[in-house]
């Protein structure tokens, strides 16, 4: 990670008269904390690109704090970093398409977006995530530390923690944290870091001593308790701001945006949903354009459906297809490219800015609809002079970006090795070539390790095997390497035919395959995938299905049609939403559409086929669950803490007193005793009247108090104290009346005591 | 307060001069008592001061009167030397009063051909010197050694004074100008300042009734005799200090040299706590407690205190009640 940027100013705040220790541990605090958030940017930037840059800016917001934080003052500091803000959000929102445009008349959709941003949008699936990366950073930088090197701790961490917020918030943190144990540590890292630095902080602004870590003690614990409770808001389980119903195609995007590429998977041979169409086709549910190494992302908004979309611009076969869905879903499986919806269910339908369908709400069982497709249907002379003039919109988002390319150079060199053996001369050819390369040379298994780091480099120079995702994948980067538009899409193949026109799709069936662009034509499916391996499997699976008599593997004749089907690549189940809300609607034209759920479900990764699962939270650390040791160590920390804090609080000074009142304790010396029995008097006094003042004698307190109706046995007892504390000391008597005026005083003033005084 | 104990008998005497054993602290308290009722006859008002005054000679200790003319500096310093049976001498200091006329002169008698020794007013029980400040230095200072050493010095033949022996000064604070103030070195050695002020209008309507007919002063009779004071003094001398009371002087006194220029001297410290010795006695206890250190401490420490160079010097009162105000009684 990318923590030693924050260390560096550490040296310039050593003071000259000798190191502060307290001083010191507080600025080490602050730069742990610093280094925290830096490092989940910088992770960021490691996908979007702009590392170096994100570490100068930093390091350099850091040591201007230290200059300025001499020069100028705290309002001045404090304009300058909500300028920095304004300008840097302001910018990067210029630099989105249709940015201005944005800026001048859509500041609602600003507000949306920021806040499906904070209620756990990835960064990563904004459009210009590295300038928003490389915005962001230096304004909590600076301001943080001018505020540490001015020794206003606290409103430091605040600075720093509101930054480690708005990634936490946007899940990203608990993204780039979620390996290992360093990394969680680095988690806890963050809020430690700034306990620690409040902590210290005051104490040198104070002058305390260690004596007084007991405030430390208890904020560790509040931190260390707070950090084992899960977030419940974090991530995409809770979405405060529906991202949908917005038109604006701006920076941001709604969900389902994000499919993580797992290790092993094993088939679902359950139905999903049967098609009734002319055709069999590929069933699209989601398109993913930017690639992190290790999952596919959604940049872009998705829109309501309204109306007629946009045809692809070339020869088309037109394919109607009436969707029923046999589990509950909410993605709009319908071969590219969607035109047209029809039925009530158009109203809870979205595009995506990549042309795809989703559905706001989830599809119950029996529910039913109808798609209208234009599929690209090219003859091969057209795809071999289509050229590349490719539209800019394509340009931006499907190639490999010039500022940090997706892959190294060697993944280039290699594709380019491929590409010239098969002696391409074309985007066509060169993709033809690469698909036929990746069937011939790897295997088609389930069975996988699942790499680190780049899976399509991994794919290409170590892996032998892998299945449709890795396939896919690995297909679109090296498309992208040969500057030809390609994008990663998934969704389920034809499925089973059972009738003239109809399909069963079932769960295995799910599949990822690549687009690729081509000027006039529009979005060209290839499948890299190899077709025998994949039918085996789906074939065995269905049959070990059928034979331990599962119910959800055939509808109406399946079981009788051979199972000559396609490819298969496993998906977990679809969406079962907890919340749903079961609203019926019956449309006439469409027979069976079922129920819905308006704003249901938001895990859309867990339907959307190709192995999307991986939501954020699954990865989250957890603090300290199950092992019962940790669990003992949790208990026991917590224990000092609150032992710490009611310390802190008075509560053991508050019970000592009330004991120290009614208990005289053993008996001693004569003055010893008097002396006791007159600070029992003065707490009993002072929770009536007020305490003494430091400058009264006890014999002028009561004297004071008489006033207000202290009796005349107190004036005994003090006149003891006096002889006592002052005079030659008194006899065991007399102390033994001291003891019994107070017992009596005592008893009369509490309340459930009262009857038995005097 | 039926209990008060009785000094420890086994203590040293200090002043071998005196042969007669302390009274008990109740009867120390008793003859106060009766020479405070007696001045109280007096006297109209100033309660607080007559006794300020009485308890300073039980500590051995010397008062300054402040005040205006008139206002009864004198009269207060005649009863009391009138209820004790004592010598009382009154100095009236002028511009011209040499030291001699205040110790006495040899003076050579021509009948026996040899020098004789005059003794000058210093030689009394009780000292008035009127006016201290009109006198130059030279001659004050002569009244100073008096009071701090309790014995004269003239050509080279050294005097002891009679005991007990309290010189009460007054000073005008009118006419400023024409006075020779008093060195802060000197008025150091003054235990209390004191300021008598205007009577209250009753209290002047009542001091009119008494001095209609014979002045109440001519028939006043002592209460107490030379020797029952002296043996009053040594109860006060011997009351307990202990050691939290002395703390608190000593914190008091601290509390003052950290917030002003000059602040009270060691020799402050003592005074004040001899005073506050003759308070407990007043009070009829055999110990020092707090509150007599607060009672004490303005009159005693206000004088001694200087905020800066030329500024007034009444400040010091303001100093020494914020140290009461603020130092933690234990």
């Amino acid at each position: 990670m990318s923590a030693p940027t924050a260390y560096r100013a550490r040296s310039e705040t050593e003071v000259d008269d000798g190191v502060d220790w307290f001083r010191l541990c507080a600025l080490g605090g602050l730069a742990v904390m610093t280094a925290t958030w830096v490092a989940v940017l910088y992770d960021l930037t490691i996908t979007l690109g702009g590392s170096v840059p994100l570490l100068l800016l930093v390091t350099g917001s850091i040591a201007l704090a230290a200059v300025l934080s001499r020069l100028i003052s705290e309002r001045v500091a404090a304009v300058l970093t909500v300028g920095l803000l304004v300008v840097s959000y302001g910018s990067y929102i210029l630099s989105t398409p249709n940015g201005l445009e944005l800026l001048l008349q859509a500041w609602d959709k600003i507000i949306a977006d920021s806040i499906s941003l904070l209620t756990g949008l990835t960064v990563l699936r904004l459009k210009e995530a590295h300038l928003w990366v490389l915005g962001f950073a230096p304004a909590p930088a600076f301001f943080s530390w001018y505020l540490a090197f001015r020794r206003r701790y606290v409103l430091s961490a605040v600075v720093g923690g509101l930054a480690f917020l708005v990634l936490v918030l946007t899940g990203d943190a608990a993204t780039a944290f979620s390996g290992g144990w360093i990394q969680r540590g680095m988690l806890f890292g963050a809020t430690l870091g700034g306990i620690a630095m409040i902590g210290f902080g005051e104490l040198e602004r104070h002058g305390g001593s260690v004596l007084q870590a007991d405030v430390l003690v208890v904020l560790f614990t509040l931190m260390l308790i707070g950090s084992a409770i899960q977030l419940p808001f974090t991530g995409s389980a809770l979405r405060l701001v529906e991202g949908g119903p917005t038109t604006v195609e701006g920076s941001l995007t709604s969900s389902p945006g994000e499919t993580t590429i797992q290790g092993s998977i094993e088939l679902s041979p359950e139905v999903r949903f049967t098609v009734t169409a002319d055709d069999p086709q590929y069933w699209r549910v989601g398109v993913y354009d930017r690639f992190t190494g290790g999952s596919w992302l959604r940049t872009g908004q998705a829109g309501p459906y309204s109306g007629q979309l946009d045809p692809p611009p070339g020869d088309t076969e037109t394919v109607s297809q009436l969707v029923r869905m046999h589990d509950r879903a909410n993605v709009m499986p319908a071969a590219n490219q969607p035109v047209r919806v029809e039925g009530q269910v158009r109203e809870y339908t979205q595009v995506t800015s990549h042309g795809g369908l989703q559905s706001t709400v989830t599809f119950q069982p029996n529910d039913t609809y109808r798609v209208v497709s234009e599929v690209p249907d090219p003859d091969e002379a057209t795809l071999q002079n289509a050229g590349t003039d490719y539209p800019t919109a394509v340009q931006q988002v499907y190639l490999a970006g010039d500022k940090q390319p997706d892959f190294s150079n060697g993944f280039e060199s290699r594709t380019q090795e491929i590409v010239d053996t098969a002696g391409a001369e074309n985007p066509y050819e060169t993709a033809v070539a690469i698909e036929d390369w990746l069937e011939e040379n790897r295997e088609y298994s389930l069975d996988v390790d699942r790499p680190n780091g780049n899976v399509a480099e991994s794919f290409l120079f170590e892996m032998e095997q892998g299945y449709c995702v890795y396939y896919a994948t690995t297909m679109a980067m090296m498309l992208r390497s040969q500057d030809i538009p390609a994008r990663y899409v998934v969704g389920y193949t034809p499925g089973q035919q059972v009738g003239e026109n109809q399909w069963v799709v079932r769960g295995l069936n799910s599949h990822a395959w690549v687009e690729v662009y081509f000027p006039d034509v529009g979005w060209v499916k290839f499948d890299p995938t190899p077709g025998g391996a994949r039918s085996d499997a789906e074939v065995t699976s269905i049959e070990d299905a059928r034979q331990s008599g599962d119910g959800q593997v055939d509808v109406g004749g399946s079981e009788d049609e051979p199972l000559t089907t396609t490819t298969a690549i496993p998906t977990n189940r679809p969406t079962s939403n907890a919340t749903d809300r079961n609203r019926t609607f019956r449309d006439p034209d469409l027979p069976g559409v079922g129920s819905d759920n308006p704003g249901g479900s938001f895990n859309g990764t867990a339907s959307t086929p190709g192995a999307t699962v991986g939501e954020p939270e699954g990865d989250r650390p957890d603090g300290f669950s199950e092992e019962q040791q940790r669990y003992a160590a949790f208990a026991l920390v917590a224990m000092v803490g609150l032992a710490a804090g009611a310390h802190r609080a008075g509560a053991t000074r508050a019970v000592r007193r009330a004991a120290k009142l009614r208990w005289q304790g053993t008996k001693r010396e004569p003055d010893t005793d008097v002396e006791r029995a007159v600070e029992r008097l003065e707490l009993m006094l002072e929770r009536r009247y007020g305490p003494r003042e430091p400058n009264e004698s006890p014999s002028q307190y009561v004297e004071r108090l008489s006033m207000s109706g202290v009796d005349t046995r107190a004036d005994r007892v003090v006149e003891l104290h006096e002889k006592a504390v002052y005079g030659p000391g008194v006899s065991r008597e007399e102390a033994d009346e001291a003891i019994d005026l107070v017992d009596t005083m005592v008893r009369s003033n509490t309340p459930l005591l009262r009857r038995f005084a005097d | 307060m039926t209990d008060a104990n009785t000094p420890d008998a086994s203590h040293q005497p200090s002043r071998p001069a005196t042969t007669t054993d302390a009274l008990t602290v109740d009867q120390a308290a008793q003859v106060s008592h009766d020479v405070l009722a007696n001045v109280e006859d007096v006297i109209v008002g100033h309660p607080d001061e007559i006794e300020h005054v009485f308890t300073a000679i039980l500590a051995r200790g010397h008062i300054l009167l402040e005040d205006v003319p008139g206002v009864g500096k004198t009269m207060l310093a005649r009863s009391i030397a009138a209820s004790i049976d004592c010598s009382f001498k009154r100095v009236q200091f002028t511009p011209d009063l040499l030291p001699s006329d205040i110790t006495g002169v040899n003076v050579f008698n021509q009948k026996t051909r040899e020098f004789e020794f005059q003794e000058g007013p210093v030689f009394a029980n009780i000292v008035l010197g009127d006016e201290i400040n009109r006198a130059p230095p030279k001659t004050q200072s002569a009244l100073l050694e008096a009071m701090e050493e309790e014995q004269v010095t003239v050509d080279g033949t050294t005097r002891k004074l009679p005991q007990p022996f309290t010189v009460i000064a007054t000073q005008n604070a009118v006419e400023p100008n024409r006075t020779y103030e008093l060195p802060l070195a000197e008025v150091d050695r003054f235990m209390k300042k004191l300021n008598l002020g205007y009577p209250s209008q009753a209290e002047e309507s009542e001091m009119l009734a008494r001095v209609v007919g014979d002045h109440p002063i001519d028939s006043l009779e002592p209460v107490t005799d030379v020797e029952t004071v002296q043996r009053a003094r040594r109860t006060v001398a011997e009351v307990t200090v202990k050691e939290p009371v002395r703390n608190y002087a000593t914190r008091i006194s601290e509390f003052t040299r950290e917030h002003a220029k000059l602040g009270v001297s060691p020799r402050g410290t003592i005074a004040l706590l001899r005073a506050a010795q003759a308070r407990a006695v007043l009070r009829g206890r055999g110990y020092v407690i707090p509150d007599d250190i607060q009672a004490e401490a303005p009159r005693v420490l206000s004088h001694r205190i200087r905020l800066s160079a030329s500024g007034p010097r009444d400040r010091g009162v303001q100093v020494v009640e914020e140290a009461i105000e603020t130092v933690p009684v234990e």
